[in-house]
C-alpha cells in the first residue's frame, strides 16, 4: 500500500515539474566581493556614452552585492537582507560591458539589458 | 546530420514530416538551426537569449538582463519583424495579459497531429532544448503569441 502511495507521489512530483514555469527573465546580477582587497566595478556601453563605477572600495569581510533591474528594484530589494542591493544601472535597452577587478584577478562581462 | 540520418531520427521520434500546401515535400536541412555555439555555460543564459542567438540576432549567446517588453523589444532593439503566421525559424513570444513576455523560443516545425515544435531554453540556467506546444499551451494558457522573423543577414550584436 505504502509502496503505491510512494509511487503515486514520485509519478505526480515528475508530472508537476514537467508543468513547472519558469521565470523568463533574469532580474538580477550577483558580484562576490573579496575581503580586503580593493574592488572595482564598472559598466559602460561600447561606445562609451555610459560608464560607471558602480563599486570601487575595500571591505573587512567578503560580500555580495545584488544589482537588482530597476523596474523592480524598488518591490525586490528587502528580499536581500545580507546582500548590498544595488539597483541595475541601465534604463536604456542594448550592449553593455561589466568589468570587475580587484590586485587577483580580472574580468570583463558581454550583456544585453532589454526594457 | 544529412537527410537520411534526419528521417530516421524523426521515425524513431514518432515525428511524421509535414508537405506543404502544394504537396511537395521540402528538405528540413535547408532550414536547419546552427546550434553547436549555443553557450554550453548556461550560467545566466535564458530563453530570451537563446531565441536571438538562434535567429541570427545576436552574434554569441550572452546574459540578458529584464526583457519584461521582450516583444516590442526585439523589434524596437534588434529590428525583427511582426508576422501573422509562424515561419521556420521565426521568433515566438507568449506574453500575458498584462503585456508581459513571459517566453521565447525558435519555432522549428509543425507535426502532422497538428504539434509545433520549438527549441530554445525553457527558462534561465536551463540547457537548449526542444519544447512542444502541448507543454507551453499548459504553461501559458490563453497567451498571445507573436510571432517574428530577424531580416538581416548579420548580427545586430
Amino acid at each position: 500500500m505504502w509502496k503505491i502511495i510512494f509511487l503515486l507521489i514520485v509519478a505526480y512530483a515528475l508530472l508537476y515539474s514537467q508543468n513547472v514555469k519558469q521565470k523568463a527573465q533574469i532580474t538580477s546580477y550577483e558580484v562576490n566581493i573579496p575581503a580586503n582587497k580593493l574592488t572595482k566595478i564598472t559598466m559602460y556601453n561600447p561606445d562609451s556614452t555610459e560608464a560607471f563605477t558602480l563599486f570601487e572600495n575595500i571591505i573587512e569581510q567578503k560580500q555580495k552585492i545584488i544589482f537588482i533591474v530597476q523596474p523592480i528594484y524598488f518591490s525586490e530589494r528587502d528580499n536581500y537582507k545580507n546582500e548590498i542591493v544595488l539597483p541595475f544601472p541601465k534604463t536604456t535597452s542594448g550592449v553593455f560591458y561589466i568589468k570587475y577587478s580587484n590586485q587577483d584577478t580580472s574580468f570583463i562581462k558581454k550583456m544585453i539589458f532589454l526594457k | 546530420m544529412d537527410t537520411k540520418q534526419f528521417a530516421s531520427w524523426t521515425a524513431k521520434q514518432g515525428i511524421e514530416l509535414s508537405l506543404d500546401p502544394s504537396g511537395s515535400s521540402f528538405n528540413i536541412t535547408d532550414f536547419a538551426l546552427k546550434q553547436d555555439n549555443y553557450s554550453s555555460d548556461n550560467t545566466m543564459m535564458n530563453c530570451f537569449s537563446s531565441s536571438l542567438y538562434g535567429t541570427g540576432a545576436i552574434s554569441e549567446e550572452m546574459p540578458i538582463q529584464g526583457g519584461f517588453n521582450f516583444t516590442q523589444e526585439a523589434q524596437n532593439v534588434f529590428g525583427f519583424e511582426k508576422n501573422n503566421q509562424a515561419q521556420i525559424g521565426s521568433l515566438i513570444t507568449w506574453q500575458d495579459n498584462s503585456g508581459i513576455t513571459n517566453h521565447s523560443a525558435i519555432y522549428v516545425i509543425k507535426g502532422q497531429d497538428g504539434t509545433e515544435y520549438y527549441v530554445g531554453r525553457p527558462g534561465p540556467n536551463s540547457d537548449v532544448t526542444i519544447q512542444t506546444s502541448n507543454n507551453t499551451s499548459k504553461l501559458y494558457p490563453n497567451f498571445q503569441r507573436t510571432f517574428l522573423t530577424y531580416p538581416f543577414s548579420k548580427p545586430k550584436f
